[in-house]
C-alpha cells in the first residue's frame, strides 16, 4: 500500500488533487488529511488588526470620499503629460538655439557684396595660395 | 462575505448612499486590508491600496451606468487585487525602494495571542508563516495573486478564476507553479514535525 506523499497532500490542500481510492480506505492518510485540514483552518483565520489603525484608515477613506481632489489618479496623469510637454518644449527651444542665426540686415549686405564683386567668392581661397 | 455586504447587494438598485456604504466598508475593511498586506508586503502601501479600493468601489457604485451586484464581496476583492497588481507593477521601476522592516508591521498588526497548550508550536508556525509571506516575492504577479487568494482567503479555484478573469486551467497552472516555488516554506508550515518525504 503506497501512502500519499507530502507533495500530494499539499496539492490536495490547494485543490489541485482529488481524493482517490487509496485515501478512502487508508486510516493513516485520512488522519493526516484531518490534521492538515485543522492546520489550514488556523492559517486562514485572519490576523488581528488594531482597531485604532482601522478607524484611522476609515477616516482617511471618508475624507477622500468627501474630497475628490485627494483622488490623485487623474492629476498624476495630467502632471505626467505636463512634464512631457515641458521636456519637448525645452528640447525644441534648445535645437532652435543651436541653429545658425543671421539677421536680415547681415544677409542682405552679404548678398549685395557678392553681387558687386567681379570674382565669385569661391575664388578667394585660390588667391590666398599665391599670396606671400 | 458579511451580512452588510448582502444588504448592500440587495439594496443597490440606485446609487449607493454613504449610509449603506459605511457599514459595508466596516464589514469588509479588515479582510481587504489583510489581502492587500499579503500581496504588497508593506503595511503603508496596503493602507493606501485599501483606501484606493474603497474609493474606486464608491466611484463605481455611483456611476450612472452601475448595475446591481450579485456578489459585492467578490467584486470588491477583484478591485483590491487589481489595485495591488497595479502597485506591484509600478514597484518594478522603483529600484531604490527598500523593504519595510518587520518591526513596522508589528506595531500595526497584533497577531492573535497563542494561549492554547500548543502555544510554542503556534509561535513557530507564525514564524514560518512570516517566512512564507516574504517568500511570496519569488512569485510572478499572477502567481502571487492566485496563491494569496487560495492560501489566505481559501477561495475556490473557480472563484479565483472569476476574480482574476482567467480560466480555471490557467489558475491551476499558476497555483501549481507557486506551490513549486514555495515548496520548502510549505513543507515547514505543514509538516514541521515530520521528516521530509
Amino acid at each position: 500500500m503506497k501512502h500519499w506523499t507530502q507533495n500530494e497532500f499539499e496539492q490536495w490542500l490547494y485543490g489541485l488533487k482529488e481524493e482517490d481510492g487509496h485515501v478512502a480506505g487508508c486510516a493513516e492518510c485520512r488522519a493526516e488529511m484531518e490534521r492538515l485540514t485543522l492546520e489550514r483552518r488556523r492559517i486562514i483565520t485572519p490576523a488581528e488588526v488594531s482597531h485604532d489603525f482601522l478607524a484611522a484608515q476609515r477616516r482617511g477613506i471618508h475624507q477622500r470620499l468627501g474630497d475628490p481632489i485627494r483622488n490623485w489618479a487623474p492629476l498624476r496623469w495630467a502632471a505626467s503629460v505636463m512634464t512631457l510637454l515641458l521636456v519637448v518644449f525645452s528640447l525644441t527651444l534648445r535645437s532652435s538655439k543651436t541653429a545658425p542665426t543671421i539677421s536680415d540686415e547681415q544677409l542682405f549686405s552679404e548678398l549685395a557684396a557678392m553681387e558687386q564683386s567681379s570674382e565669385p567668392k569661391a575664388i578667394a581661397p585660390i588667391h590666398k595660395l599665391f599670396e606671400e | 462575505m458579511g451580512v452588510m455586504a448582502d444588504q448592500l447587494g440587495a439594496s443597490l438598485d440606485a446609487k449607493a448612499s454613504t449610509r449603506e456604504f459605511g457599514p459595508w466598508m466596516v464589514s469588509e475593511q479588515k479582510r481587504v486590508f489583510l489581502l492587500c498586506q499579503r500581496m504588497l508586503q508593506d503595511v503603508g502601501e496596503a493602507d493606501s491600496a485599501t483606501q484606493d479600493t474603497f474609493l474606486k468601489a464608491w466611484q463605481a457604485l455611483n456611476r450612472p451606468e452601475s448595475k446591481d451586484l450579485d456578489d459585492p464581496g467578490k467584486w470588491l476583492t477583484r478591485i483590491a487585487v487589481n489595485t495591488c497588481l497595479d502597485r506591484l507593477r509600478s514597484r518594478r521601476w522603483q529600484f531604490w525602494r527598500k523593504r519595510p522592516g518587520s518591526e513596522d508591521e508589528q506595531t500595526i498588526l497584533l497577531m492573535a495571542p497563542a494561549t492554547d497548550p500548543n502555544a510554542e508550536d503556534h509561535v513557530f508556525a507564525e514564524q514560518i508563516g512570516k517566512r512564507l509571506d516574504r517568500a511570496l516575492e519569488r512569485l510572478s504577479l499572477r502567481q502571487r495573486a492566485v496563491f494569496t487568494l487560495r492560501h489566505y482567503e481559501d477561495r475556490s479555484l473557480a472563484e479565483i478564476a472569476e476574480i482574476l478573469d482567467l480560466d480555471v486551467g490557467t489558475v491551476k497552472v499558476h497555483l501549481f507553479r507557486a506551490i513549486e516555488k514555495l515548496r520548502e516554506e510549505l513543507h515547514d508550515l505543514y509538516f514541521r514535525n515530520r521528516g521530509r518525504k
